[in-house]
């Protein structure tokens, strides 16, 4: 089955060198006898790169560890799931399934287009076929993960007989990886990563191909949207499985890694923006090519920092060896391919560059058409902040050979002000009107709204200044911070009743061509998903300032040494230990994956028990001097109170229990609720209801 | 070695398969689309549009201005 594995990557990419001539072919030749050898292609890579998957998979569950991969992120205790998901948690497992999700994505795309924008898919081909190519190089000769693995000897285990592989046992995955939401986490981001290669790929083939109709923009559109949504939620819920698993009581903290992530985000969200204008006006067409390249480029930018070695995070795994020459090292040929894609991409968009000329003019400064460009303007600001970020200690280190990291200082600062212009430009465009601008078009539709936000500005400060929450004093220490988040508060309120508003007017509108009152509330959705899906979207980022805002400017650390029967007050809150319990920590791990320390920990508010909590300590076979912290959280809506198991001394009977009281970071799931429900509902096709 | 010889027997397989279209006559990459396609693309573009025109977001000669972009757009 292994060498089936390794088989299956080697004639794939076979494939993907024929794919790549054959599609230069039909790109130069127009014959179509290439493009349909090009498809076939793309269907056996991907068939064969789903078959090595699943033969790693396999060799994950059976424990076969002649395989180097499955003896250093799986063992026998290894719950299966963890099995399963180790073939994430290595750098070749991670990057055979990046590989096999382009593959997939590939297959997909070909096919779906084949009818409605066959002239486009040699070039598109190419580009993907060039990316799949890249990977499956990398898989090969650089990164394989049916590796066979030597013993200290240097004999292959798979010359071991049956009798002796059942005394060999691996390292096991990642301790920290062992959680539920890490399972989803990732393969959620690699969706985006790899699903904004498609609309790259159709971007620069319908250029390639001098394409003038519109048929193609709806499935480059459609694509991106999943894309964003994917990784949009992967970000999310590498959040909170930060929040739940690391034990700090946060849940980003401008890693490096967090950032590889949201940089493909913003572009991503920047370029759905202007695309939408490119659909309707035709206009903005450099700046939706150049967004969708950099989306592209920060992926395989993000896949790099993660996977290359280079940096040094929670989420990083990837390890450079010293002895490897630079021209052979990961960190080289990613930035080798990074460089070629970006030469590639240069090339056409110079040699089109009539074709991106609009043909429209921006009539007004005021109108929907120009808030589209400001916001994407700033979205562009916010990515180049984070990725001088992320870039500059790389750059510093090569340069100095010293470490600089940035961190929240760094980047808050920055970042904030831009954040809420985009909050406020993100309003101001649901209102403008296409085409034109001026006072009069916007007087009418945003009194009540700016009623609402000043009202919220005014009672935010009002409720903060005299309600006890905060004081003058507190104020003058840090004014900035508590500047921004009233105007937060005010800028949210003002964009959410826009919203609010628009719903009302067209819900009335569909009431008054004598539909029913369910329908007319579904019609917006129905008639106009796209719009309406993106106002949810909306109401989700409004929530994610506000968690964001709350939470960070709010949140107040304890920490307290307990025995059992003491009651000690956090905040709002008491708590009452009753006892310091533990598995049998003489077992030996070789029966089992994890042992536990754990607080039984009652909370009260006032006199009213709230909560029953179990903070806890995890100790894992494959790092048992490192237990993971295993939080437990009572979460409300407006208030979570975080504990977690600090410190214990088993022989004196004593923990130290750390707690947080973090201020609407449920806003910030909820947030992530709406942005998903609001994602998928733009995906869906419109009807007339 | 049983692994290696269905691994190069499916290998051949396969690149005969892929390279089989190759073995006929040469044909041009022609596009074709169903009639009525491009009138529903503009269709259904306008009917977003609509929604703003409900709502004074649009006025009446800016739709038709689009309205006339999108056909000759969708004709190209």
């Amino acid at each position: 089955m292994n060498s089936i594995g390794n088989y299956a990557l080697f004639i794939a990419h076979g494939l993907a060198i024929w794919g790549l001539v054959a599609s230069f072919m039909a790109y130069r030749s127009r014959d179509e006898r290439y493009l349909d050898s090009v498809i076939r292609s793309i269907y056996g890579i991907c068939g064969l790169v789903v078959l090595a998957v699943l033969a790693l998979v396999a060799a994950l569950l059976r424990n076969d560890f002649t395989l180097k991969y499955v003896w250093e992120y799986s063992r026998r205790s290894q719950p299966a799931i963890y099995k399963v998901t180790a073939l994430w948690g290595g750098m070749s497992g991670s990057m055979l399934f990046w590989c096999m999700l382009l593959a997939v994505f590939s297959a997909l795309a070909v096919t779906f287009n084949r009818r409605n924008n066959l002239r486009l898919l040699p070039f598109t081909s190419f580009l993907l076929l060039l990316t799949l190519g890249f990977f499956l190089f990398l898989l090969n000769f650089k990164i394989n993960p049916f590796e066979p693995l030597k013993d200290g000897a240097g004999q292959l285990l798979s010359s071991y007989s049956p009798q002796a592989l059942k005394d060999v046992d691996g390292n096991g995955l990642n301790p920290l990886l062992q959680n539920v939401y890490m399972a989803i986490h990732p393969p959620m981001l690699y969706l985006g990563y790899v699903g904004f290669t498609i609309p790259f790929a159709f971007i620069m083939g319908a250029l390639a191909h001098r394409e003038r109709n519109t048929f193609w923009m709806k499935s480059a559109r459609n694509w991106a949207m999943f894309s964003w949504l994917t990784l949009g939620i992967g970000i999310l819920l590498g959040g909170f499985w930060a929040y739940i698993e690391l034990g700090w009581g946060g849940y980003w903290a401008w890693d490096p890694v967090e950032n590889a992530s949201f940089m493909p985000w913003l572009t991503g969200t920047a370029f759905l923006h202007s695309f939408l204008m490119q659909e309707k006006r035709g206009i903005y067409r450099f700046w939706n090519v150049a967004f969708i390249v950099t989306t592209f480029l920060l992926s395989i930018y993000g896949t790099f920092l993660t996977r290359s070695g280079i940096l040094q995070s929670v989420h990083a795994f990837g390890q450079e060896d010293p002895s490897v020459p630079v021209y052979l090292r990961l960190s080289t040929i990613f930035l080798g391919f990074m460089a070629l894609m970006l030469v590639v991409s240069a090339v056409f968009i110079w040699r089109r560059r009539a074709l991106l000329k609009s043909g429209q003019k921006l009539e007004s400064a005021g109108s929907r058409e120009a808030l589209f460009f400001y916001g994407n303007l700033l979205m562009a600001f916010f990515t180049f902040v984070v990725v001088f970020g992320v870039s500059s200690p790389i750059f510093y280190r090569m340069i100095t050979h010293k470490e600089l990291s940035h961190g929240p200082e760094f980047y808050n600062p920055r970042v904030l002000p831009i954040a809420l212009a985009i909050l406020l430009v993100m309003g101001l465009a649901s209102v403008a009107p296409w085409r034109r601008g001026g006072w009069e078009s916007y007087r009418k539709q945003l009194f009540l709204p700016f009623l609402a936000g000043l009202s919220a500005l005014a009672a935010s400060v009002v409720a903060f200044f005299m309600g006890g929450s905060l004081s003058t004093k507190d104020f003058s220490g840090r004014p900035l911070t508590y500047i921004y988040l009233f105007a937060c508060v005010g800028i949210s309120f003002f964009v959410a009743a826009i919203i609010v508003e628009e719903y009302t007017r067209t819900v009335r509108h569909a009431l008054s061509r004598g539909l029913t009152v369910p329908r007319s509330l579904a019609a917006p959705f129905l008639e106009n998903p796209r719009r309406y899906g993106g106002y949810l979207v909306h109401i989700g980022i409004i929530c994610l300032f506000l968690g964001i805002a709350f939470s960070s400017t709010f949140q107040t650390q304890y920490q307290e040494s307990m025995r059992p029967g003491d009651a000690v007050r956090f905040g709002p809150y008491t708590v009452r230990m009753e006892r310091l319990e533990h598995d049998n920590l003489d077992r030996n791990f070789s029966s089992v994956n994890e042992k536990r320390i754990w607080a039984d920990l009652l909370v009260y508010r006032g006199e009213k028990m709230v909560a029953y909590l179990q903070p806890m300590r995890v100790f894992y076979a494959s790092n048992p001097e490192q237990p993971t912290y295993e939080v437990a959280i009572h979460s409300r809506p407006m208030r979570d109170f975080y504990t977690l198991l600090a410190g214990y001394d088993l022989k004196d009977n004593s923990a130290i229990i750390g707690a947080f009281v973090n201020p609407m970071v449920a806003w910030l799931w909820l947030g992530g609720f709406f942005v998903l429900v609001g994602g998928l509902t733009a995906l869906v096709p419109m009807r007339r209801v | 070695m049983l692994a290696t010889l269905v691994s190069l027997a499916g290998a051949l397989l396969i690149f005969i398969w892929v390279l089989a279209p190759m073995f006929g006559l040469p044909r041009e990459i022609v596009q074709t689309r169903p009639k009525g396609e491009a009138e529903a693309a503009v269709s259904k573009s306008m009917q977003e549009l609509r929604t703003d025109l409900d709502l004074d977001k649009i006025h009446q000669d800016d739709l038709d201005h689009i309205k006339a972009f999108l056909e000759d757009e969708s004709s190209k």
